[in-house]
């Protein structure tokens, strides 16, 4: 049997256990385990957040049923030619990223695992992440990497999916093609679902030209309103930047691409506007360690927690002000469009502190995704157009068989 | 309940919508709804029982909640510049006009956005962001007319999707009114979102989970260079192997776009564009960034094309030659008024490597239907946009240039492709959902509608086939096209 034929029986066999499932079955979908935060069924209540903060999770007395996606893996078609790529859900993001590198090609919306600018990873507990993430989970979790800023995020690039719904029947949403307008736009809805829609069991993704080359510059900051001027600066300025991220420390990286002939002349023209601020060029070596140290920082520690919050430039004074109360780290990605806040302690406190950041953010009306940290505690904070992802809900899984949020 | 007839119930309704609205908002007589009886696709017509027109968002709710008690279909409306006959009025519908609501709330330069309402014309927002040296990207070749509102509603694309994306790729977030009365936000003004994709989910619904009143949309930087090219070719094939070759170079153009003999024919005789002489298709390429890859790229763009064998090649070589190539290609569609008494506009999109191919059947079709076909399109995502041309006066000639049209989206639909990339279903193309998506998940898809709007009362008859949606038919150019206002695509 061949590998696709193999996805393709598993598939069936899901949608056939999906189908035959009584309503209260609840099922549990797996990826590759790198963001079990966002699982909808585990011991949360024992630990005793959920009450708090989204309600009651829905009762389950049969014991779970367990989907591992992983089981799913293959590139399912790859047209350099059109810019798409389709692979099963549970293909490792390194595989994709890998093929599409033989073609000179990249996803722009870059692996939140992956460092663009060189392939080590010297951080064991990353290199572990890397390793292990999905096409599909990255899909459900809504992750991407900073390369966000320039062309656009995980949702503006995926086209097409297939998935099984909460009643066991294999449906399609999208189309191959790099331009489509026909139907609703499912795809994006399942942009960050994490789960709760469907068993998605092949994605196709839009592809760029990998850019040539990449220089980074690294400006100094100390002050958060002098690094808000910084990337105002950059942002409203046509330099086309492929990324902006604000390290814990307040130092700015932002990161060029294009020919190396251009590069330097691009660099020192935004060096020279934004001279009041000291900065240097990181390039070959110096430059992967930096982006390494930055994505360590996030995503090299196992025993953390780690919020993502959409932000904006005009409100990152206020959140600043929040967390730095409750003692928790920041990082500014995507040029200060989302916040990470990272902190590492045993799970008690872990909770607690989930427990005062969901009440201040529900009070500055934000919403963050806890990524990393207690399991069943998919957000916190205050979430706007719930009733109408409910009511869509109703229809994709009406028994709630994938769990609620 | 029909409330064309004067029932009672028509009349109670009628009596309570001017609850909500001042007499000159609530329009009834006949000469004030014959300009909102058919949009950009003028062979659907339908007069609509009144039209309201909201000055803001809680009017619209209680028009939706009143809409919804009485069980009226209530059609969103912009500018009405729909090429697929989405904003088409129902017979025993009301049309919300929002035409009013057109106001730049914010332009704000530090998070690089700008909040509008649905009314507010697409061009408008580049306008009012110039100060700040930003633009709006999606740029549907009736901007200086078609609104944001309309936009959102059908994901309207333009030149310079391959690069930039459609109107979804730049709505972050939006303040909506759902079919039942209920106002909520979707999004926000962040590029970054969790949890499901909701606005995402929300643009290009074509107005059935209701209407967006107030629209968080990001701005760009207005890129620091272009360098635009048109190149002449002998043939279709040759423009499109010019295409595969920069595609395959790992060039990343702003915008690629191709047109025929027959449309370069009325461009020239719209607007005066002169074309190389004897070219049987004309490419249009722009490059766009920063001064410092645009040089390095035009080096790199003007050996592609020596090789792929022009027959000549002009380059822009400043702002006003590269405006006048651009004003050319986006007055094509209408243009093409001039040499053909009507016209069929189709906009389906194949895979990009199919494009020689599929061209040269539709050349066939073409030939084989007796009916001429011109050709413009965004070659770079292989959004087709064939222009099938006939004259209405005779009988049966628009039947057969809809049999061609037919053809024509089922050929592409074989091919891999889409029934529309930046136009939407509408009413136009609703019967060739089953075709691309399958009966089980255009079913589900309508379940998805109920689930928000139980009576599909919020723009019915668009986008699902088999619904019902009374319209009679005529030809003939909008009249906002005859005026030379506004052109298509």
């Amino acid at each position: 049997m061949s590998a696709a034929t193999a996805c393709e029986t598993q598939i069936e066999d899901w949608a056939e256990q999906l189908q035959r499932a009584p309503a209260e079955q609840g099922f549990l979908i797996l990826g590759g385990g790198t963001k079990a935060a966002m699982l909808p069924w585990s011991a949360a209540n024992e630990a005793g957040i959920t009450d708090d903060t989204h309600g009651p999770v829905k009762a389950t007395t049969l014991p779970l049923q367990r989907i591992q996606t992983t089981n799913l893996r293959g590139i399912i078609e790859y047209r350099p030619a059109e810019f798409t790529i389709t692979a099963y859900a549970g293909t490792p993001v390194s595989e994709v990223l890998a093929v599409l590198g033989e073609h000179g090609q990249y996803l722009p919306f870059e692996s939140p695992y992956h460092v663009p600018t060189g392939t080590t990873i010297d951080s064991a507990h990353r290199a572990d992440l890397a390793s292990r993430s999905t096409i599909g989970g990255l899909v459900a979790s809504g992750i991407h990497g900073p390369g966000r800023l320039r062309h656009g995020g995980l949702r503006d690039f995926i086209l097409e999916v297939r998935y099984i719904d909460g009643m066991g029947v294999v449906r399609r949403g999208g189309r191959r093609v790099v331009k489509n307008a026909a139907g609703f736009d499912i795809p994006k809805l399942m942009v960050g679902s994490c789960g709760r829609l469907g068993v998605m069991v092949d994605v196709t993704f839009k592809v760029f030209p990998r850019p040539r080359d990449y220089l980074t510059l690294h400006f100094m900051s100390e002050q958060l309103e002098a690094t808000v001027e910084i990337i105002s600066t950059l942002l409203t300025h046509p330099w086309d930047l492929d990324a902006i991220e604000v390290q814990p420390e307040g130092s700015v990286l932002v990161r060029l691409s294009g020919h190396t002939d251009a590069l330097v002349k691009h660099g020192q023209r935004i060096q020279s506007r934004l001279s009041k601020f000291y900065s240097s060029f990181l390039t070959g070596l110096q430059q992967h360690q930096a982006w390494s140290a930055y994505a360590d920082g996030l995503w090299g520690q196992d025993d953390q927690c780690l919020v993502k919050v959409p932000l904006s430039l005009r409100r990152i004074f206020e959140l600043d002000e929040v967390v730095e109360e409750l003692e928790i780290q920041r990082a500014y990605g995507s040029g200060g469009n989302v916040a990470w806040l990272q902190w590492s302690k045993a799970l008690e406190s872990q909770i607690a502190r989930l427990k005062r950041l969901h009440k201040a953010m529900s009070e500055l009306q934000m919403l963050g995704q806890v990524v990393q940290g207690p399991s069943h505690h998919a957000f916190c904070g205050a979430a706007p157009g719930r009733l109408f992802f409910e009511r869509l809900k109703t229809v994709f899984d009406p028994h709630g068989r994938l769990g609620m949020f | 309940m029909p409330l064309n007839s004067p029932t009672i119930a028509g009349a109670e309704f009628l009596a309570k919508l001017s609850e909500i609205y001042s007499p000159e908002r609530v329009l009834t007589k006949r000469g004030q709804l014959a300009a909102y009886e058919s949009d950009g696709l003028t062979v659907f017509q339908s007069r609509p029982l009144a039209v309201v027109v909201p000055n803001d968002a809680e009017e619209i709710s209680a028009t939706l909640k009143l809409c919804q008690s009485y069980g009226v279909p209530y059609v969103p409306r912009g500018s009405g510049t729909s090429l697929s006959g989405g904003c088409v009025p129902h017979a025993q519908g009301i049309v919300i006009a929002l035409n009013r609501m057109n106001r730049i709330l914010q332009v704000d330069p530090l998070q690089c956005t700008a909040v509008v309402e649905p009314g507010a014309i697409n061009l408008e927002i580049s306008k009012a962001a110039a100060h700040y040296g930003l633009y709006y990207a999606p740029d549907p070749s009736s901007q200086q007319i078609c609104t944001i509102g309309g936009n959102l509603a059908f994901n309207a694309g333009g030149a310079h999707c391959l690069k930039y994306g459609m109107t979804s790729n730049h709505v972050l977030g939006a303040k909506v009114v759902l079919p039942d009365g209920e106002i909520m936000m979707l999004g926000g003004s962040s590029l970054e979102h969790v949890g499901p994709d909701l606005i995402g989910m929300f643009v290009g619904s074509e107005g059935l989970f209701g209407i967006a009143v107030e629209i968080t949309v990001r701005l760009l930087p207005k890129p620091a260079a272009f360098h635009t090219v048109m190149a002449g070719y002998r043939s279709m094939k040759e423009a499109g192997d010019a295409v595969a070759q920069i595609v395959a170079s790992g060039l990343l153009p702003g915008a690629l776009e191709i047109m025929d003999a027959l449309s370069m024919e009325a461009a020239t005789r719209a607007v005066g564009v002169e074309y190389p002489a004897d070219a049987k298709a004309v490419l249009i390429v722009e490059l766009d960034g920063t001064t410092e890859s645009v040089e390095i790229e035009k080096v790199q763009l003007q050996q592609l094309l020596d090789a792929s064998g022009p027959m000549a090649i002009l380059v822009a070589a400043n702002p006003e030659q590269r405006a006048k190539i651009w004003k050319g290609r986006k007055s094509a569609f209408s243009a093409v008024g001039l040499i053909s008494p009507d016209f069929l506009v189709q906009d389906c999109v194949v895979p990009r490597t199919k494009l020689g191919q599929v061209l040269e059947e539709i050349e066939q079709l073409s030939a084989t239907s007796g009916l001429r076909v011109a050709n413009v399109f965004h070659a770079g995502d292989g959004n087709l946009h064939p222009l099938i041309l006939f004259d209405g006066r005779h009988e049966g000639a628009l039947e057969r240039a809809e049999a061609l049209s037919a053809k024509i989206i089922r050929l592409c639909i074989e091919h891999g492709g889409s029934i529309t990339g930046e136009h939407g279903v509408g009413m136009e193309k609703r019967e060739f959902m089953p075709d691309l998506f399958g009966r089980s998940d255009v079913e589900f898809m309508q379940q998805l509608r109920r689930a928000l709007d139980p009576q599909e009362i919020s723009n019915r008859g668009k986008m699902f086939p088999d619904m019902e949606a009374p319209a009679l038919r005529l030809v003939g150019l909008h009249p906002l096209e005859s005026q030379g206002i506004a052109s298509r695509m």
